[in-house]
């Protein structure tokens, strides 16, 4: 690999990452490899190779990166109270935080699945009319009016688990960070 | 070693290296491959790291027709270095203490 070549395919592995922060480590490496091939009177071949895996040192560069976000995404704020809950420094506050999960998943789940069940008892009803065998106007009103009832509940159903995911995801978060102050003021 | 140790020696060792003079990225590795073992790969992160807790600032100058990069320790970046020296003499305290009881 050439230092072009190099350097694309830093370019690219970071391209999720802001382009002042890619650009910076993207001139980093032309300006040290270019450094390298005047200093040491060595190719650019020899320079990039002497920098191993082109993959790790992208990671490197991303790994540092990514220390920046300074959100903790939700799984990880998750995984940070669980952590908490079991530690037994803060067990009063754990307890306390415990317990509104419970309430919290309990709410819902039960939300998400009494949109569910009525998505489904809405479509059954509406099928369930054609094997009555009515009045083929109020069979086709019935099944068609029951699709409806049934799309929209999935739809809401689908949002409910989705935006309800995220809620705790984002108050798992919060709760994390306030805990993780808390916890510096103990250590 | 530790990798968290790790980590705050290399800074350390940068911060070091540019409290006498500003450097660049190919005069520091140069610099600091014969004292530790640190690589390109290594040494940017570091760099950016200390960039972004100001601890350095850059600046560029030009050389031969090309753009160099020179970094420079801050006040901060003093702070750190010291701050380092006396965790490390507390440490070697320790250590002391440690060899002293496993001589005998």
């Amino acid at each position: 690999m050439n230092k072009e070549e190099f350097l694309r395919y830093l370019r690219h592995r970071l391209r999720r990452f802001p382009a002042a922060e890619v650009e910076n480590a993207v001139s980093y490496y032309d300006e040290l490899i270019s450094e390298r091939v005047r200093n040491e009177r060595i190719s650019e071949y020899e320079v990039v190779r002497s920098l191993g895996d082109p993959k790790l040192a992208a990671a490197r560069c991303a790994a540092e990166m990514m220390a920046d976000r300074k959100q903790p995404n939700a799984g990880k704020g998750a995984l940070i109270i669980l952590g908490i809950c079991l530690s037994p420094v803060l067990l009063p506050f754990a307890i306390v935080v415990f317990t509104l999960y419970i309430v919290l998943f309990a709410v819902w789940i039960s939300l998400v699945v009494s949109f569910g069940a009525t998505a489904a008892s809405a479509l059954i009803g509406g099928l369930a009319t054609i094997f009555l065998g009515f009045d083929p106007n109020i069979t086709l009103a019935a099944v068609g009016g029951g699709l409806i009832a049934f799309s929209v509940l999935t739809a809401l159903t689908v949002l409910t688990a989705k935006a309800g995911g995220r809620l705790i995801g984002s108050i798992s978060t919060k709760t994390a960070r306030v805990i993780m102050s808390r916890n510096k003021e103990v250590a | 070693m530790d990798a968290q140790m790790k980590k705050g020696i290399l800074d350390a060792c940068v911060l070091a290296e540019l409290r006498g003079r500003d450097g660049y990225g190919y005069s520091i590795l140069k610099s600091l491959s014969g004292v530790v073992n640190i690589s390109e790969s290594t040494l940017y992160p570091i760099l950016r790291r200390l960039e972004q807790s100001h601890c350095l600032t850059t600046y560029t100058m030009e050389c031969d027709g090309r753009l160099r990069k020179y970094y420079r320790i801050t006040e901060a970046g003093r702070r750190k270095l010291n701050d380092f020296l006396v965790e490390w003499q507390e440490l070697a305290a320790v250590y002391n203490y440690i060899r002293d009881k496993t001589r005998y």
